[in-house]
């Protein structure tokens, strides 16, 4: 016998040996399962997420992964959405206040301009007034002198004490003011001397 | 050459795939039919890519096309039904009847296979590149657990394992029962048909090495049949 050839017993029994075997069903199940999860194989429902003009290299996403992806794109979208509509309407409301603020100190600015003008012209009158009086010259129908002379000194106390009241309310508006500081304390030395102005009145204004 | 003749005549397993419709989850393949000796038999279809004529069977080539595009998982089964039957039994065959290690060399060579499915060039039939596959990889994890393949000559005066002294066995055990270097070629040449310039690429060694490994391997192959315990 040639070592080198088989023997034509030898070829029939390797003709006879089982060609085919049936390995376990699980393994079916890894494979698939190994390719799903790297995206090489899909399922029914799958979408692809990159697709070469080839076809090669295409990857699957499985329908539980879309419509997990789904939904939290869904969840983002609309977080985002309320998101932005908070935001805008944030905005929105705060510059309707803003623009309020503004109108309301404007026109407090404006008030106080009104107030100011009516005040200084007021003290204007009353000073005008004080002349005649001290002239004997009678003001109106039948304003005795004395009685003028009186509502004149009231009219000061009430400049006075308006005019400390503003003091306050400016170093207030513009704290560490040294002009207003000054003013202020003038004025509180003016309202405590006396001054004509008993008691009562201070506790009035004050 | 003996690869592309392998496989026997009429796959069951391989009608039911191609009339199966896609689904959600598909069965496991349902082998047990494909189990039996029987000679070496020619293949459905042509697997480089033609279409079989007589049973109508879309081609290895057609089926891979789906899966590289479509990600199609039924066309993958029609693959995996067609082939795994043999390239399983060569598996087996190569790790000397270990089923969990066949098993991995499957798993691996399929996956391997599907991913590199795009850049397959189709000059050779689809089973021997998937055997290929399986074949590296047994060789990956021969080295990886020391277990090397000898590739030169006279490496192969090793030790063969038999049971009882005097014991007759059969074909299939004693292929079993030797070397890993000594099945891998022997199971290439004598069982699947591969031609020694075959194994010499496949196995990275020279056709005369092959020729001489071959030798000894069937000379070990006559001892373990005739009941001799082979010690060197």
């Amino acid at each position: 016998m040639n070592d080198d050839e088989l023997t034509p017993d030898e070829k029939r029994e390797f003709e006879d040996l089982p060609r085919q075997a049936a390995p376990s069903p699980f393994l079916w199940e890894r494979i698939v399962h190994a390719l799903r999860e790297d995206g090489t194989l899909r399922s029914p429902g799958a979408v692809p997420v990159r697709h070469s003009a080839s076809g090669a290299g295409a990857r699957w996403l499985r329908p539980w992964v879309v419509a997990a992806a789904s939904m939290a794109a869904s969840v983002v979208l609309f977080g985002s959405g309320a998101l932005m509509g908070h935001s805008l309407g944030a905005r929105s409301t705060e510059r309707t206040l803003l623009a309020v603020r503004e109108q309301d100190a404007a026109h407090l600015a404006q008030r106080v301009q009104e107030a100011g003008s009516a005040y200084v012209s007021a003290l204007a009158a009353l000073s005008d007034l004080r002349p005649e009086l001290s002239q004997g010259r009678e003001v109106g129908v039948a304003a005795a002198p004395a009685r003028a002379a009186f509502e004149i000194r009231q009219g000061r106390e009430a400049a006075v004490a308006s005019l400390y009241g503003a003091a306050v309310e400016l170093s207030r508006l513009a704290p560490g003011d040294p002009g207003v500081s000054e003013v202020l304390r003038l004025l509180e030395d003016l309202r405590f001397q006396g001054n004509g102005v008993d008691a009562q009145r201070q506790q009035t204004w004050n | 050459m003996g690869f592309t003749e392998a496989g026997a005549a009429g796959r069951p397993g391989g009608r039911r795939a191609a009339g199966r419709q896609p689904s959600n989850h598909l069965p496991a393949p349902d082998h047990t039919l494909l189990e039996g000796r029987g000679p070496r038999a020619r293949s459905i279809g042509d697997s480089r890519g033609m279409p079989n004529a007589m049973t109508d069977q879309p081609s290895d080539r057609a089926l891979a096309d789906r899966v590289v595009s479509d990600g199609d998982e039924a066309a993958f089964q029609a693959l995996y039904l067609r082939h795994t039957p043999n390239v399983y039994r060569f598996a087996l065959r190569l790790t000397g009847g270990d089923v969990l290690e066949a098993e991995d060399l499957m798993q691996d060579a399929w996956i391997n296979a599907a991913h590199g499915l795009s850049r397959f060039e189709w000059r050779s039939e689809f089973r021997t590149w998937l055997m290929g596959i399986a074949l590296n990889r047994f060789r990956e994890k021969a080295r990886a657990g020391g277990r090397r393949i000898p590739t030169v000559e006279g490496e192969w005066d090793v030790p063969v394992e038999t049971g009882e002294p005097g014991e007759r066995i059969d074909l299939e055990r004693a292929i079993a029962l030797l070397p890993p270097g000594f099945r891998a070629v022997l199971v290439l040449h004598d069982v699947e048909g591969f031609t020694h310039r075959e194994i010499g690429e496949r196995l990275g060694i020279s056709d005369g090495t092959s020729k001489s490994q071959l030798h000894e391997a069937r000379m070990a192959m006559r001892r373990l049949l005739a009941g001799e315990r082979r010690t060197a």
